[in-house]
């Protein structure tokens, strides 16, 4: 039995995302109740027509705390694939274009962070600055930028000796517009799939960060943060874990899904793999 | 063989001494007088003092460092702020704990991953193939904390088979130590599989397009004896890799699902002093796990040529 599982993982890709993105501008704009209001009333309410995912031990509306975690954690994952892309992507380009020493001292400095395994560089970095939603992506993008440095390296050395650039040099272009016009474009798709792939691993290291108290601070609302506040009331009140987890769960499905997709149309590296 | 092994190990020196300093200019990226961070409390003027003639702080920074690195060679990494015991003891007693997690996990992920990957890449499209390669998208997808959450709700609050939090070393009470054990290495395991069995999946599929894969089945050979004699080796090798980097990120993870089961491991640990502000234990953390790290990555290249001999220098 044959059946399209490629497609039919992209629908199912696209649709998570679509709902973690709608998700995120509800909570932004339209909670359907406030996120960090304290309501003693409703403490630790299970699921109901008014709270549909239950109340908290502050009998804060567990639904909209995950609608605005989703928010959080878009923007923390984004932010840190965006800081990881520029740093990793502009050291990387400087390394592979230039070469020489230049290219020396900057593999050094990758070998160097990448010896710090996981999340350790990204706690350390924070034992310095303070935990907090804005030093969390500073610290994550810093420690995924390694990798885009090796990619992005890699990829402008193979490109540099390719005969469009030669040709392109050849022609009398300056080495600016060599960059932007032929090296950049044809590194797009594989930074495209580095990314997706980033991404999961920064929604995955946000939620980590935010349940050891590190990333998004109290009272605003984060999945990681929701799970470790919840983690003591679970026996009385399980929709506390429950539910933060599972917007985690579906979320990162929802990218790993279109990551997967992503690799097979346009990681050239892959070609013919299933 | 030979060659490469020396190479190898002499190639991981010069990261090792870039790590050392890294970590010794950590504590100067932290705002302030070194030996007040050190000490933590800077009304202790004998401590400061005592600190400052230890480290050589009167003197010029390459010097501390040759200090500071004579000290970490003799075993000395200072001590706690909290409660002055030395930084090298709790962490490694603390790593035995992480150590023993950890080498469950990764010898269970291997055990199921790699059987499993293979008969994916064997059975490749087929029913088997898809619903292996849906458990692989979707175990990616679980943050290992959340799934020991709900472990603890399951089997520890439910049902109460399992010991919810605590840990007892398997050392001095077997039966009770593994029953502390078996949801943490659960949790762990399910959250790191995704990525061997990709990794298993993916290059059995590039070995089983070889021609000498067509040739031992065109002698006649059982399916089994080319899945396990031809195949199996030579896809095993990048996989080896990939293990390599799971043990570096359980290292560094080992925090969050520590927490969630209150083991006194490394993980553990490292949140305590960062939240403290315990630097010489942060400081001490950090060289200790690269290390490791370093030379986790190192024994996994020394191995690589056992399974792939193409691989020489």
């Amino acid at each position: 039995m044959r059946f399209p599982l490629p497609r039919f993982n992209v629908l199912i890709g696209a649709l998570l995302i679509g709902l973690t993105v709608i998700a995120a501008l509800v909570g932004l704009f339209a909670p359907p109740a406030n996120p960090i209001a304290i309501d003693y009333t409703a403490f630790l309410a299970p699921p109901s027509p008014a709270h549909p995912f239950g109340t908290d031990d502050f009998g804060r509306d567990v639904l909209s705390r995950v609608l605005v975690g989703a928010a959080y954690s878009l923007v923390s994952a984004f932010g840190t694939v965006a800081v990881a892309l520029l740093m990793g992507g502009t050291l990387g380009a400087i390394a592979g274009f230039f070469g020489g020493w230049v290219d020396r001292v900057i593999g050094i400095l990758t070998d160097t962070l990448m010896a710090f395994p996981g999340l350790l560089l990204a706690l350390a970095l924070i034992s310095i600055i303070g935990a907090g939603i804005l030093p969390m992506i500073v610290t994550l993008g810093v420690s995924f930028s390694t990798i885009y440095i090796r990619v992005v390296r890699s990829l402008v050395l193979s490109l540099r000796e390719r005969e469009f650039v030669e040709a392109s040099r050849a022609m009398g272009n300056s080495e600016t517009f060599t960059i932007f016009r032929h090296i950049l474009p044809n590194c797009i798709s594989s930074i495209m799939v580095l990314a997706t792939s980033t991404l999961a691993f920064a929604v995955l290291a946000e939620s980590a960060l935010s349940f050891l108290g590190l990333g998004v601070q109290a009272p605003n609302p984060s999945w990681g943060g929701m799970l470790a506040d919840g983690r003591g009331l679970m026996g009385q009140a399980p929709w506390l874990v429950i539910f933060p987890g599972f917007a985690i769960f579906l979320a990162l499905l929802g990218i790993n899904l279109m990551g997967d997709a992503l690799r097979d149309w346009l990681d050239p590296w892959m070609e013919g793999e299933a | 063989m030979f060659r490469y092994t020396i190479f190898r190990v002499l190639a991981a020196f010069p990261t090792l001494l870039l790590v050392t300093i890294l970590v010794f200019l950590f504590i100067r990226l932290v705002p302030g007088d070194p030996a007040a961070v050190l000490v933590g409390d800077i009304q202790n003027i004998g401590r400061l003092e005592e600190i400052r003639a230890r480290l050589g702080l009167d003197r010029s920074v390459p010097e501390q460092f040759v200090i500071w690195l004579g000290n970490i060679l003799q075993g000395d990494f200072g001590v706690s702020i909290l409660n002055g015991a030395p930084v090298l003891d709790t962490i490694l007693s603390r790593f035995a704990v992480t150590a023993q997690v950890i080498f469950v996990a990764v010898t269970v992920s291997t055990l199921i991953a790699i059987p499993a990957g293979m008969i994916a890449a064997w059975k490749q499209n087929r029913w088997a193939d898809n619903l292996i390669v849906v458990t692989t998208i979707a175990a990616m997808s679980v943050p290992s904390f959340w799934i020991g959450l709900t472990l603890i709700l399951i089997f520890g609050i439910e049902l109460g088979w399992l010991p919810s939090v605590g840990y007892v070393s398997p050392l001095e009470d077997f039966s009770r130590g593994v029953m502390y054990l078996i949801m943490p290495v659960t949790a762990l395991v399910m959250g790191e599989i995704g990525g061997v069995l990709r990794m298993a999946r993916a290059s059995t599929i590039e070995v089983m397009r070889r021609e000498y894969i067509t040739h031992a089945r065109s002698k006649g050979l059982s399916e089994g004896v080319v899945l396990a004699r031809h195949a199996f080796p030579n896809a095993f090798a990048p996989t080896l890799t990939i293990l390599g980097m799971i043990i570096g990120s359980l290292l560094g993870g080992a925090a969050v699902i520590e927490t969630v089961f209150t083991l006194p491991g490394l993980g553990r640990l490292t949140i305590d002093a960062i939240s403290s502000r315990d630097y010489p234990m942060v400081q001490g953390i950090l060289l200790v796990v690269a290390v490791i790290y370093v030379v986790v990555n190192l024994i996994t290249d020394l191995l690589y040529p056992i399974f792939d001999p193409r691989v020489k220098l």
